[in-house]
């Protein structure tokens, strides 16, 4: 019965999980689609002064996963902190004790890398198609 | 300069919107190693486009194009080609805002093989060359547009190009600008030996070159030494 309802917070646990991290993909397209729209020109520069498509490619990527580790430092931040006014406030029952261990927040920032290089993939991808003519005439 | 051609183009033809916008028109031209070339003609008549092709910012519809040994039909390399053999120079200098004036003529060193502070030297000591070594913390929207179009000459030179393609490059700049940067680049041009073409509207700036070549219509309708100044241009 207990093994079962604890079965039952896992799952709930990594489907909120998930949520998450579809949530933070979809976040870093967007933000990555649309610094890559605020940069054309700059792409531009970087192609006509011979810039190959892989060094685009990967600085987008980088900025990204800059993004997504900051994001990971911060929220894991929020989180404890979260907790602890939690406990403070004495909303956990005292059942549940929160343990933070190494192997929760290396999970947080190899999912944080992993959201980064995905979610940034797109958009990197199509930074390095660009056409120099063409992203140097864009205003 | 030397008797030995950077640029050999035959029958070039590029054109947009699926082809209903044929802007080059059969383009035969030969350009010596270390010339100093002036593409003149009115606005829409080719010349930035045919500066484009050279530079292969864009690509060759029809037609035969090598430049510094780089057969750019290919669609080969070519950011390669345009990192070792060519400097450009625009207009709006494009310089990227955000960054100071040392890291945006660092920029193109990146795909070289040289250290950070090998970069950081060449990038001081072609700062110093064009007169800004004292503002190479500052970022490009805090300086002039003269300044900063000699960071763009700094930017261009940064790779010792074989070739330097400046398109308007005073176009944006007042007269007594203008006349700095065209000393600039022609005292560059004759100093390192490099091929120089510019793409202008103004007289004066072409009467500089060894030779201007008109375009008209996607074609080029004249191609001479300077001495052809007092007929009619069609400019």
């Amino acid at each position: 019965m207990i093994g079962n309802t604890l079965d039952m917070i896992n799952s709930t646990s990594w489907a909120i999980s998930l949520l998450a991290i579809v949530i933070g993909r979809i976040g870093i397209v967007n933000t990555m689609i649309m610094s890559v729209y605020e940069r054309t020109r700059e792409i531009g520069v970087l192609k006509a002064v011979g810039w190959k498509k892989r060094r685009i490619l990967g600085m987008i990527l980088g900025e990204s996963i800059v993004l997504t580790v900051t994001s990971g430092i911060v929220g894991s931040i929020i989180g404890v902190i979260g907790i602890e006014i939690l406990k403070t406030i004495n909303i956990l029952s005292s059942q549940m004790v929160p343990v933070y261990t190494i192997n929760i927040f290396l999970q947080a920032f190899g999912i944080a890398i992993f959201v980064g290089l995905i979610g940034g993939f797109y958009p990197a991808w199509r930074a390095s198609k660009l056409q120099p003519t063409e992203a140097l005439k864009y205003e | 300069m030397n008797n030995k051609n950077i640029v050999k183009i035959e029958n070039l033809e590029k054109s947009y919107e699926n082809g209903n916008i044929k802007v080059l028109n059969g383009i035969d031209l030969e350009i010596k190693e270390g010339e100093f070339v002036s593409i003149i003609g009115p606005s829409g008549s080719g010349k930035s486009t045919l500066l484009n092709m050279l530079g292969a910012l864009d690509i060759v519809d029809n037609g035969k194009i090598n430049v510094a040994n780089y057969d750019l039909t290919k669609k080969k390399n070519l950011d390669e080609f345009r990192s070792e053999k060519i400097g450009f120079i625009f207009q709006l200098h494009n310089l990227i805002p955000n960054i100071s004036v040392m890291e945006n003529v660092e920029i193109p060193m990146y795909e070289t093989k040289l250290s950070g502070k090998q970069r950081t030297n060449k990038a001081l000591k072609l700062l110093n060359d064009v007169g800004l070594k004292d503002k190479t913390k500052t970022k490009p929207t805090k300086l002039s547009g003269g300044e900063r179009q000699r960071v763009a000459i700094a930017r261009a030179l940064a790779n010792d190009p074989a070739i330097i393609l400046a398109d308007e490059p005073t176009g944006s700049l007042d007269s007594r600008s203008g006349k700095k940067i065209l000393e600039l680049l022609n005292d560059l041009h004759k100093e390192k030996n490099v091929t120089l073409i510019i793409v202008t509207h103004d007289m004066n700036v072409a009467k500089l070159a060894d030779r201007i070549i008109e375009v008209l219509d996607g074609k080029i309708l004249k191609s001479n030494d300077n001495s052809f100044l007092n007929e009619d241009i069609n400019c």
